[in-house]
């Protein structure tokens, strides 16, 4: 695809961002600033801030100018999650993924956690053992996974789980309350116990069995359903 | 926030709301702007604002002198959004270096469940490329940052390649920082003993060789940067 004069100035701005010129709360160049550095039209940048307000990087102020968005303010584009097709492949991508990202989360969540987040985590331990509707297991099993990425206090880390939860919310609800608690449980319990004690090695070995259970579990679902078994 | 809706946003959930009820399938041209423009009572401007804003987003595309389309919405578009977010949280670069640290040890043994001699012939050809670079940081980094793409690459995992690309791409432009303060020994060290542990095929070795690569990278880091 060939380079529009409103890629130029996309990048050029992009590039800013990148090499932390510009960084959260900071004013941009206007828009005729824009066009006479770069020598595009003024349609070409407006474009290209459009784009960048698109994907959440900056924000127009009225009367003001245009400013690199805050990172705790960029909300998740929650409405785009609704569209987003699916495949198996895809499901599966995720968890395969998650196996190792959610391994280093629970050892940074052990070096990094402050009180409050085990304290967060171990309610929601106990209410898991308590509960008996599916559909509230699936949603404390999401909370368990969030709850050890926000105690990383890394925030590429919660981030990305942000996003890939948010891709898979519904999934992962649907999967706890397939394969249903037992297999959940038994692994959240002792994923905790592990925590509690500190040691690394033990929770971060259980994290990748748990996601790999899961994954088991994931792809015997698929292939009963391939054999043509109604559920 | 404003209560009341902008036009442009008002447009925006129209669309949003056609394509999530399967109103407007994938690969449907969708209302013209002018029918759009008389459908919702607003200006051409606030049209063309919402548009472009859906084709930032990757949920329509525009064909020159045909009109707009309705995109395939796949998760490797939605993880287009990680893009912006990890550009302005990845100020921290350490926050980067302690993901990669998990990242990247997820990634080694994934390439190796799906090893593959002509990627890791690929790797042999970016280290000697980092050897007969040592001299030229430009040359030497390029080489290194595509050491570990090819890894991800070689994992075939989607999420994985995508999340490289963004971090990649965050990572040379801190560049000189990076090649300032942890120096080229670390990459042509820890890159020369993967090489041995990938060819054995050796899991539990080659990914713990990246953890400690990473950690040494860090370690140098917040050295230089404490004095």
């Amino acid at each position: 695809m060939e380079r529009t004069s409103s890629d130029l100035v996309y990048e050029y701005v992009l590039d800013q961002i990148k090499t932390s010129e510009l960084t959260a709360d900071d004013k941009i160049q206007s828009e005729n600033a824009l066009s006479e550095a770069l020598n595009v039209s003024r349609l070409s940048v407006r474009q290209a801030l459009d784009k960048l307000e698109a994907l959440g990087m900056i924000t127009k102020v009225k009367g003001s100018g245009t400013y690199i968005n805050n990172p705790k303010d960029i909300e998740n584009l929650d409405a785009i999650s609704h569209v987003v097709q699916m495949s198996n492949d895809d499901i599966a991508s995720i968890l395969e993924f998650r196996k190792y990202f959610e391994s280093g989360n629970v050892k940074q969540f052990i070096l990094n956690g402050s009180d409050s987040d085990r304290e967060r985590l171990k309610e929601v331990v106990e209410l898991m053992r308590q509960t008996s509707d599916k559909r509230d297991y699936g949603e404390l099993d999401y909370q368990f996974h969030k709850i050890i990425a926000e105690g990383s206090k890394n925030n590429i880390v919660i981030r990305i789980q942000q996003i890939l939860m948010t891709l898979l919310k519904e999934q992962q609800i649907l999967l706890s309350e397939l394969i249903g608690n037992a297999v959940g449980n038994e692994f959240h319990d002792v994923i905790y116990r592990a925590i509690d004690e500190k040691d690394m090695e033990l929770a971060s070995l259980l994290m990748v069995r748990h996601i790999e259970a899961a994954l088991r579990s994931f792809k015997g679902l698929n292939e009963r359903k391939d054999n043509g078994y109604s559920e | 926030m404003d209560t009341v809706k902008q036009p442009s946003e008002k447009v925006y959930d129209y669309v949003i709301e056609k394509i999530k009820s399967s109103e407007w399938k994938q690969g449907m041209k969708t209302a013209s702007e002018n029918e759009l423009c008389a459908e919702l009572e607003v200006s051409r401007v606030a049209v063309r604002q919402a548009l472009e804003k859906l084709v930032a987003l990757g949920l329509l595309v525009k064909r020159r002198g045909s009109g707009t389309y309705v995109n395939k919405v796949e998760a490797k578009t939605y993880l287009n959004s990680l893009m912006p977010i990890l550009l302005l949280e990845g100020k921290d670069i350490f926050s980067v270096l302690e993901f990669r640290k998990f990242f990247e040890y997820g990634n080694i043994r994934m390439f190796i469940d799906n090893y593959n001699e002509e990627l890791y012939d690929q790797l042999v050809e970016q280290y000697e490329i980092m050897k007969a670079s040592v001299g030229e940081p430009d040359k030497f980094y390029t080489a290194d940052y595509r050491f570990h793409s090819i890894i991800a690459e070689g994992t075939l995992n989607p999420i994985v390649i995508k999340i490289n690309e963004i971090l990649m791409d965050l990572l040379l432009k801190h560049q000189e920082i990076l090649h300032h303060e942890i120096g080229p020994n670390v990459g042509l060290d820890y890159h020369e003993r993967l090489l041995k542990a990938i060819a054995d095929r050796d899991k539990e070795l080659s990914s713990l060789l990246m953890l400690r690569h990473i950690e040494a990278a860090i370690g140098n880091l917040s050295d230089t940067l404490d004095s």
